[in-house]
């Protein structure tokens, strides 16, 4: 037992050792726990398995041996009478048996000592000392798996925001609409759990963001679509001279259209029909379904017919999701306030459709924003300051990719082409800039949050570079301090 | 006498034999105790110490006491071949002339060769075939020497000027190199009190040549556990700087290793110590014992350990802590 446990120490140590070790090259959460853990697990196993393993006669004589036997135990296993060659070889081989029976028959079990366990110890111990100066030298991965650990409580609390939101927001929702709510939803949830730092949620973030303005303004347009099929139709009724028909439509009183339609002649059922064939969509239908009862129909089924055919698109309206806007905006927020004092390489590296450049970048992200005329978005940091300032994050309808976009090369959408800006001529002012073979499309902007921690580190890092005073390098960083704060 | 009474009887004898030994040599227990271990495994022996430290006294003792005839042969460099082995003389007899064979002094069950290393190479090769074959051959004729046989040869370490080295084949053949020490102040005391004193003890016979042969044979059977043997084979293979998994010490200290020769020695002589010791089987403590005696002269030092002044006795410890 003694044994096992000195073997199952130093299986444990190694153990651990290579947890440690790992832990430096690949960012494992709780490193140190897991390092205990398999020092434990190591050392129970090999001292169980040690208890468990059936001691053979050769290694309990051995054993016995040691306790001054001489090596008589041993001996008496190797040696058969019967082997003997002569009667003195027989002699002597009985002897022996019979001296060594005698001699483990006087034996005090208790004074068996086990087996050497010098190097197993000794194999423990060196793997203690490097398990001890691993665990003295610092491991940068250490802080990156605290960050991560703490990044993954955040993104777990706001994916549960985020499904507390969709919940809200479904009363108000057609059955598409929530359906499409709940992908959203879920593959926010799977974007942010295989988010591995503060620039993939950021990411995960806007994707899901932007896919819900895609679906307001897809609803958006199928409720104006609804409206302008209502408009024509009353308008193409008007001009056939069908003004209480045009009417009713306008109203959207289906009881008004039932009973114009009840006392609806041939003649209007075929200048509706005339209609319907000017028409299109819904228009279209509608028309058609209300000529419908001019040619025996049922009047008040076919006006409810016509009223739902328009109402369809209307229903819905725009679909409201103010909830999850907001969820997701909170989200944004939380994820700028600790992006920008994240490491500057990642979050340069992660903006979205970024190709992936660092944060040297920033530089020339900013200086070739300067200027403006083409009616772009305000690049450059100067113009939105003061919007920045106006527009508290506290503000549901703030939207940081609105306000707040800069104009960075490094990290915009992939895309080449020359790009020539000019400013109209005021007076002797005029500014040509040609902007070279951009990395990116001119409209390529990223959320200023995202990028400007990074702004803010290279550039007092290049101040403590730069043959600056003191004095000037603590404006350079008091300017980004300020700067950073504001976000 | 059954075996049994044999086998038992074994370590007394052995005792018997220190204990009249002692009554003549005072001190160099572990010299007697080597030399019995030799000499009962049938083996030859070295003897090395300086003048004076009664190498060949205990060699007229041991004669004493195992009733053996002794002959002493003192080396020199004019020794011829035939002074040693015999040679044929021309005798009148009645019927006339013939040739008799005179034996020489290597006819005798106990050869004392003094100085060994002081005769020439032709004269020490004639001791090859009496030491490994108990046989010596003249003019062709091969006569057998008396059992038992052994050579005990001392060797002086001073005064090396005009000597001849033992060759390797030679020193092969010598079972233990014992080392003689000087002794110690008691030990020094108790010789001036035996020799230049009063008349001191004598020893007395404690038997004969077939007894000796007898506690050969019962030493042979004595049983040896795989390990202990495997033991001893390991520690001759480390003396060989050669082998792929030599110690360091042997890949830089040594020339060469020993020979099969070196553990046929170490078995035999462990199998005399461990019945000596009241013991029926060999333990590790008795290959530990015997394998500096068997081993310091058949291993060869290089330029490295002559340098470094590493010593025989330090390199063999660490080859038997690497065969452990």
């Amino acid at each position: 037992m003694v044994r096992g446990a000195a073997f199952g120490l130093a299986a444990g140590m190694a153990c651990a050792l290579v947890m440690l070790v790992l832990s430096r090259l690949v960012m494992i959460p709780d490193a140190k726990s897991w390092a205990g853990a398999a020092l434990a697990a190591a050392g129970i196993l090999c001292a169980l398995g040690n208890m468990l393993r059936k001691v053979s006669d050769r290694d309990a004589a051995v054993q016995a041996d040691r306790c001054g036997l001489m090596e008589r135990a041993a001996t008496a296993l190797d040696v058969s009478p019967d082997e003997a060659t002569d009667e003195i070889g027989r002699a002597m081989r009985e002897m022996q048996i019979r001296d060594a029976c005698e001699a483990l028959e006087n034996l005090d079990p208790k004074k068996i000592r086990p087996g050497s366990v010098r190097r197993p110890l000794a194999a423990a111990g060196i793997g203690c000392v490097l398990c001890a100066v691993m665990l003295l030298i610092p491991n940068a991965m250490d802080r990156k798996a605290e960050d991560f650990k703490a990044l993954q409580v955040k993104l777990n609390r706001m994916t549960a925001e985020a499904e507390q939101a969709a919940k809200q927001d479904e009363a108000g929702l057609t059955e598409a609409e929530k359906q499409a709510l709940r992908k959203l939803t879920e593959d926010l949830k799977r974007d942010l759990v295989r988010s591995r730092d503060e620039a993939d949620a950021m990411v995960a973030i806007d994707r899901a963001e932007k896919r819900l303005e895609q679906m307001q303004s897809s609803t958006a347009g199928d409720a104006q679509k609804a409206m302008e099929a209502a408009q024509a139709l009353s308008e193409a009724l008007s001009r056939a001279g069908l003004d209480s028909l045009a009417q009713a439509v306008s109203a959207g009183d289906e009881q008004a259209l039932a009973q114009a339609l009840a006392g609806m002649d041939a003649e209007t059922a075929e200048a509706l029909g005339k209609v319907a064939e000017e028409l299109s969509g819904e228009a279209k239908e509608a028309a058609e379904a209300m000529a419908s009862a001019g040619e025996g129909g049922d009047a008040q089924q076919e006006a409810s017919e016509a009223m739902n055919t328009l109402r369809q698109g209307q229903a819905g309206g725009t679909m409201s999701a103010s909830a999850m806007q907001q969820a997701l905006q909170s989200m944004k927020a939380a994820m700028s306030g600790t992006g920008s004092g994240s490491d500057g390489s990642q979050s340069g590296g992660k903006s979205p459709g970024s190709s992936g450049k660092s944060g040297t970048s920033g530089q020339g992200g900013s200086g070739a924003g300067s200027g403006d005329g083409a009616g772009q978005q305000m690049p450059g940091g100067s113009g939105t300051e003061g919007e920045k300032s106006a527009k508290p994050r506290s503000d549901p309808k703030y939207r940081e990719s609105t306000y707040e976009t800069i104009y960075d090369p490094e990290k915009a959408d992939a895309g080449f082409r020359d790009v020539m800006t000019e400013q109209k001529r005021l007076g002797e002012d005029s500014i040509q800039i040609q902007a070279g073979e951009g990395k990116g499309t001119v409209d390529g902007s990223v959320p200023y949050g995202q990028v400007v921690g990074e702004y803010a580190r290279t550039e007092t890092q290049s101040a403590d570079s730069e043959n600056l005073t003191g004095q000037q390098r603590e404006w350079v960083r008091e300017y980004f301090r300020l700067l950073t704060e504001q976000n | 006498m059954d075996m049994n009474s044999e086998i038992r009887g074994f370590a007394e004898k052995y005792e018997q034999l220190r204990g009249e030994i002692a009554q003549e040599m005072i001190g160099q227990a572990d010299v007697v105790e080597h030399l019995l271990l030799a000499v009962i495994a049938g083996g030859n022996v070295l003897l090395e110490g300086v003048p004076g430290l009664g190498k060949t006294h205990l060699v007229r003792v041991l004669s004493k006491v195992m009733d053996l005839p002794f002959s002493r042969i003192q080396f020199t460099p004019d020794l011829m071949p035939a002074d040693i082995t015999g040679t044929n003389i021309l005798v009148r007899t009645e019927s006339g002339n013939e040739f008799r064979f005179q034996e020489g002094p290597l006819f005798s069950s106990i050869v004392l060769a003094d100085e060994i290393n002081r005769a020439t190479p032709k004269t020490q090769a004639a001791l090859l075939e009496a030491m490994q074959e108990h046989s010596v051959t003249v003019a062709g004729e091969t006569r057998k020497l008396p059992e038992p046989y052994f050579v005990l040869a001392t060797q002086n370490p001073v005064e090396q000027e005009g000597t001849y080295p033992l060759p390797e084949a030679q020193l092969d053949r010598f079972m233990f190199k014992i080392l003689v020490p000087f002794p110690s102040l008691e030990e020094l005391g108790g010789i001036m009190n035996l020799t230049v004193g009063e008349s001191g003890k004598e020893a007395r016979r404690v038997m004969g040549a077939e007894e000796l042969l007898a506690m050969r044979e019962t030493a042979r059977r004595v049983p040896i556990a795989a390990s202990v043997q495997e033991f001893a084979l390991k520690l001759v293979l480390a003396t060989h700087p050669e082998q792929a998994d030599a110690p360091e010490t042997a890949r830089k200290y040594l020339r060469f290793g020993a020979s099969p020769r070196a553990a046929q020695a170490i078995l035999s002589t462990a199998r005399v110590r461990a019945l000596n010791q009241g013991r029926y089987n060999v333990a590790f403590e008795d290959i530990r014992y015997v394998a500096p005696a068997c081993l310091r002269h058949r291993l060869a030092l290089n330029f490295a350990a002559v340098t470094e002044g590493k010593d025989m006795e330090s390199i063999i410890s660490e080859l038997m802590n690497f065969s452990d």
